[in-house]
């Protein structure tokens, strides 16, 4: 979303406006739509409607209430008579409401200083009785991330990054002002993702980079990060530094996010050849290169890139757990405090695409401990996960359409068969 | 008056005067440069001019007794006794020196790092008896890190290659060479983890003794060690380009501000592409092994007098001694070599004799003698044809007087130097010319005046702290051996400091007048400005002084095109012709123009002869394809990323082209000679006699009339 003079893009989370500004058809136009009203309204039609109605309507004629059947309530066959917006608003409940964040303030304590994200299981709530007309559902918040911030003397050995990388701007300008909209541009060079195609499929990763800014953004918040330009005036950025802080990197969160996301969806019918690990390896040079590319540019420090990428791994899995009803079983936490002072940003840390063809699942990963310093990424199971949670219809059913777009046209279904075929199935290739 | 003048007495003049700027004058703009580019952390390495290590190639003094040289172990010797002391460490000679070579007394050009004041002792008037040191080339501080701290001899090499009888080594001495671009490399079970790349010495990596083979500076890589690292950063089929870059010391953004192989187009890379780039698939790439050289950034990208070529030393002995190290069935074999080298300046005397010319022709001499193989050094002919840095002053009876003007840039952060070379004459007569020079906005002159006698002079200007800074100065040296010609030389600091606000040199036009004394007969002059022009892709930097005549007409008509000959009836003083590389002067190397294909022309820039050189009066040998057409501008080669091509242009890819053909001529024939000699016949048999054949000064024998290595693309 631009700013009012349309000068200083927040964030790659322009997205949903931005859709609108790279294509001015087919569904990624929709999405220019949310948040704004829907179609307007030409006042020559409108005036000509006023007219037409006085002109043709007649006499009122009385209609009985057994007339019309009432719509089924709560029911995802709705969701295809909804405009795209509209929609959004329906997954942003469903994914927002289930997402707890808190802050342990500032203590003495080394330990504390963490933010916090938490998902909340929900279990549906017991029949409305008389003692209890308005039952609650059941909840409990479970850890999904928490970050804590690194010191001024990490991010000053940072700088001098930032500081050296402003050497390829000249040849990554074109890529940096494009990277100002949504990383769906760069994804769908390498997915054919097309809105004529797959317009579900950009309407998912919408959703998931929702998610991702969501979340972000509160994180970002929290933990105040200054941006390279607040430590020096060498910096210079080639682009406006957005209002928010500076770690997580918003662009590395969200490039992640839908990287996975989109990898996992692309594997959903075990197609060839999207299970070849070097789809997934493209799939995250690309987010990266994306995150790298904000450093270029002198708004964001390579340990931006990091969290963000641990963030955005995190609720790519996270967001593909929520539309396929899989109970979130990991917690990751990102210390920036022990995140060694002169390291670059290297996605191969976090993320082992592997070669699902192979039979070998890619794997969110922490980055090598050197044996001495305290590891900076961790992983921790989530004790216990509900496993009757509510699940999300409207996700389920966005991850159905969506999956079904990558059904193979291949005469040899061979290996859609063994996936269950139809082109439907709810789809669940690991991560 | 703004500036004042001081001439230095005898005893206290520095022997080269470059070096002496280098190191002194232009001390702030090191301390003001390394400080902005946050190239050495100041915690970790801090900028203590006196600590700084630098590489001089230094041409070794005779005995006092004798017409032999002093040995290295002499020269050792002799900073371990100076009085008063030397600082530790202040002389460290390369380890690739072993201690057959430190006892040799028949040397002329090698290679040392030294700190400040050593080689202020050795710059010194009484340097060459004290130190053993007859002159000294140096440019800039190398990056501490990549150096290796001892002086002892490093063990000989224990690696060698395997080769078959058709192989040809292709050395390729550059900058931002991205060795594992797939055109360098070759497939195993399916996958290009092998390279073709042998040996590679990686002048900017930090020094380690984790490595096969030791190096003084930087790291040299072998082709299992390479192997090793691109098997490791092998993933899904496709390389991690960016780890291996980081682990081969190429890329490293947390110590260098300019990274050339992350750059979308990297000089080494498009020019090893041409050399010696194949397609894993094709045949013959099997028997075109490579040495690759990274020359450091810290001095490649410093423009001041001898920048790059101080390197050329290290990087031809490198080339000796490891195409001693193959092997053909089990046995010792030397291999064909072919040597690129696509750099180039414009200073120097143009006849052979300078420093880096001599250093270039001893080290293909030596490499020739000690194998009955062919050896062939390629050097780009220069782009400099329009940069208006040449003149000929030729003072007669009859015009005794000439003017011309030095033109400073602004905001160049570079020191310019002009050097202006009197006729071959042993003995100048006393006072046979004055030169006088005018500052820009002065009205008094600086006097020089030419015979037997040397002069040094400083230009100085008062700070506003009341401090006298050095903003340039002025020399004559009489001629010496084994040039034999007069030189005057004018060095000023650079026009633009980023962070100390003392005073800078002035641009704008520094007025030059020559006045010849009667009865001294003719003079004909030549001068050179020194190339000072930020190198493609370096962030800016310098910005190019040049020659000014009101004369020198630009276009052949206003706004008509780039006149790109001296028209033949000119008077001006400031000459196309001439522009030739500086180091490209020599007699062993082939020098090569560059041509444009679609029409048959020569480049604008390609610069031309004559030279001041019996055995080089053209120029260049031969030319080849610099630019495909005028629209298209350069050839396509490899980008840094594997799998892209990009265009460059200029005489750096003409000349690796040439080096791609002669290395399958000497594959053909491994057991004939093959030359300078050659190439100049092929291109007279490529492009025989016909009325708009360019001249030989410009193109040399012709035009080579080579495949488009990548041509196909376009």
């Amino acid at each position: 979303m631009s700013n009012a003079s349309n000068v200083a893009p927040e964030g790659a989370f322009g997205a949903f406006g931005a859709f609108g500004a790279f294509s001015g058809s087919g569904a990624f136009g929709a999405f220019g739509a949310f948040g704004a009203p829907g179609a307007i309204d030409p006042p020559l039609i409108s005036q000509a409607l006023i007219t037409n109605h006085d002109g043709i309507a007649g006499t009122w004629v009385p209609v009985n209430g057994t007339s019309v059947l009432p719509n089924a309530e709560e029911t995802t066959a709705y969701l295809s008579k909804l405009s795209v917006p509209v929609r959004a608003s329906i997954y942003a409940l469903e994914l927002g409401s289930r997402i707890g964040f808190a802050f342990e303030q500032p203590s003495t304590t080394s330990a504390h200083n963490w933010a916090r994200v938490y998902h909340l299981e929900t279990v549906a709530p017991p029949s409305a009785t008389t003692a209890v007309p308005h039952p609650v559902p059941g909840t409990k918040y479970q850890p999904l991330i928490a970050m804590r911030r690194p010191t001024q003397d990490i991010f000053a050995k940072q700088l001098t990054l930032v500081a050296n990388y402003a050497d390829l701007r000249q040849d990554r300008m074109a890529e940096i002002l494009a990277q100002l909209g949504t990383p769906t541009e760069f994804l769908r060079a390498i997915a054919y993702i097309e809105p004529a195609r797959t317009p579900f499929t950009i309407e998912l990763l919408a959703t998931a980079h929702w998610l991702a800014n969501f979340v972000e953004m509160r994180l970002k918040y929290a933990l105040a990060c200054k941006r390279p330009n607040e430590f020096s005036p060498q910096i210079q950025p080639m682009i406006w530094t957005p209002s928010h802080g500076s770690l997580p990197s918003g662009h590395a969160t969200e490039a992640f996010t839908m990287a996975r996301v989109l990898w996992t969806l692309l594997r959903a019918h075990h197609v060839k050849p999207y299970s070849e690990g070097i789809w997934g390896e493209m799939l995250m040079r690309q987010a990266a290169r994306i995150a790298i590319n904000r450093t270029v540019a002198g708004v964001h420090f390579p340990v931006d890139s990091a969290a963000g990428a641990v963030l955005g791994l995190t609720l790519g899995k996270y967001f593909v757990d929520r539309c396929t009803q899989e109970a979130p079983h990991t917690s990751w936490s990102f210390d920036g405090r022990h995140y060694p002072d002169s390291l670059d940003f290297d996605w191969r840390a976090y993320f082992d695409p592997k070669n699902p063809a192979d039979g070998h699942d890619p794997e969110q990963t922490a980055p090598p401990s050197d044996g001495q310093a305290e590891p900076y990424v961790r992983k921790t199971s989530i004790a216990d996960p509900e496993q009757n949670q509510i699940r999300s219809r409207p996700l389920e059913w966005l991850w159905r359409m969506a999956v079904a777009e990558w059904a193979d046209l291949a005469s040899d279904t061979e290996a859609a068969t063994a996936s269950g075929v139809g082109g439907v199935s709810s789809g669940g290739a690991s991560q | 008056m703004t500036y004042t003048w001081t001439d230095l007495p005898p005893r206290q003049q520095p022997r080269d005067p470059l070096a002496y700027f280098a190191l002194n004058p232009m001390q702030r703009f090191f301390e003001a440069d390394r400080d902005f580019a946050n190239e050495t952390p100041a915690d970790t390495d801090p900028v203590d001019y006196e600590d700084q290590m630098w590489l001089a190639l230094i041409s070794v003094a005779k005995r006092d007794d004798n017409d032999r040289s002093w040995s290295l172990n002499d020269l050792q010797n002799k900073a371990a006794n100076y009085d008063p002391p030397l600082p530790a460490g202040s002389l460290i000679i390369p380890g690739e020196y072993r201690h057959s070579f430190r006892e040799r007394t028949d040397l002329d050009v090698v290679s040392i790092y030294a700190k400040r004041a050593y080689l202020n002792a050795a710059n010194a008037a009484d340097g060459e008896h004290r130190l053993g040191i007859e002159s000294i080339t140096t440019c800039a501080p190398l990056d501490r890190r990549s150096l290796h701290p001892s002086s002892e001899p490093f063990l000989p090499p224990a690696v060698t290659q395997s080769i078959s009888s058709e192989a040809v080594v292709t050395a390729v001495i550059d900058h931002g060479i991205a060795i594992a671009h797939d055109l360098f490399r070759r497939e195993e079970d399916g996958n290009l983890v092998l390279s073709r790349v042998d040996f590679f010495l990686n002048m900017d990596d930090v020094s380690q003794t984790a490595g096969q083979l030791p190096a003084s500076l930087g790291r040299v890589w072998t082709r299992s060690e390479i192997e090793t690292v691109l098997k490791k950063h092998l993933h899904n089929g496709l390389l991690d380009e960016a780890e291996v870059y980081r682990e081969l010391g190429l890329i490293n953004w947390q110590d260098r501000p300019f990274n050339s192989c992350a750059h979308r187009v990297s000089h080494g890379t498009h020019v090893a592409g041409l050399a010696a780039g194949y397609d894993a698939g094709e045949p013959v790439g099997e028997d075109r092994r490579i040495i690759a050289i990274q020359l450091p950034t810290s001095v490649v990208r410093n423009t001041m007098g001898y920048g790059i070529e101080t390197t050329i030393e290290k990087a031809l002995g490198f080339v000796a001694e490891h195409i001693q190290n193959y092997v053909q069935d089990g046995e010792p074999v030397t291999p064909p070599l072919v040597i690129n080298f696509s750099f180039g300046n414009f200073l120097g005397p143009h006849d052979g004799t300078g420093v880096v010319s001599r250093a270039i022709h001893t080290a293909l001499a030596e490499m020739s003698l000690s194998t009955n193989q062919p050896r062939l050094l390629l050097l780009p002919s220069g782009n400099g044809n329009l940069s208006r840095c040449h003149a000929v002053i030729e003072l007669t009876e009859q015009a005794p007087e000439k003017e011309i003007d030095w033109v400073l840039q602004p905001s160049d952060r570079s020191a310019s130097v002009l050097s202006i070379w009197l006729p071959l004459m042993p003995v100048v007569p006393d006072a046979a010319l004055t030169v006088s020079i005018t500052l820009p906005g002065e009205n008094e002159a600086l006097i020089i005046t030419v015979g037997m006698v040397p002069q040094f002079t400083l230009i100085n200007r008062t700070s506003p702290d009341g401090g006298e800074v050095v903003i340039g100065i002025v020399v004559y040296y009489p001629p010496k051996t084994p040039t034999f010609r007069g030189q005057i030389m004018i060095v000023a600091l650079p026009t633009d400091n980023p962070k100390d606000v003392r005073p800078v040199a002035p641009f704008g036009n520094w007025a030059l007048r020559f006045v010849k004394s009667e009865g001294v007969g003719s003079l004909k002059l030549n001068a050179w400005v020194q190339r000072d022009e930020t190198l493609p892709g370096f962030p800016e930097f310098g910005r190019q002084s040049r020659l000014s005549d009101q004369n020198y007409p630009r276009f052949k008509a206003p706004g008509g095109k780039v006149l790109d000959e001296d028209p033949p009836s000119g008077v001006s003083l400031v000459r196309r012709a001439g522009m030739i590389n500086g180091i490209g002067c020599g007699t062993l190397p082939a020098v090569i123009a560059g041509y444009v294909d679609s029409d048959g022309k020569m480049a604008a820039y390609s610069a031309g002869g004559p030279t001041l050189n019996v055995s080089r009066l053209f120029g260049p040998d031969a030319s080849a394809v610099s630019d495909d057409s005028v629209a298209l501008h350069g050839v396509l080669s490899a980008g840094s990323s594997s799998g892209s091509r990009v265009s460059m242009n200029g005489t750096s890819v003409s000349t690796p082209q040439v080096a791609r053909w002669a290395a399958g001529k000497m594959a053909a024939s491994p057991n004939l000679p093959f030359g300078r000699a050659d190439v100049f016949a092929q291109a007279l048999a490529d492009d025989p006699y016909q009325p708009d054949k360019p001249a030989p000064s410009r193109t040399g024998g012709g035009r080579l009339r080579l495949p488009s290595v990548f041509g196909g693309l376009r």
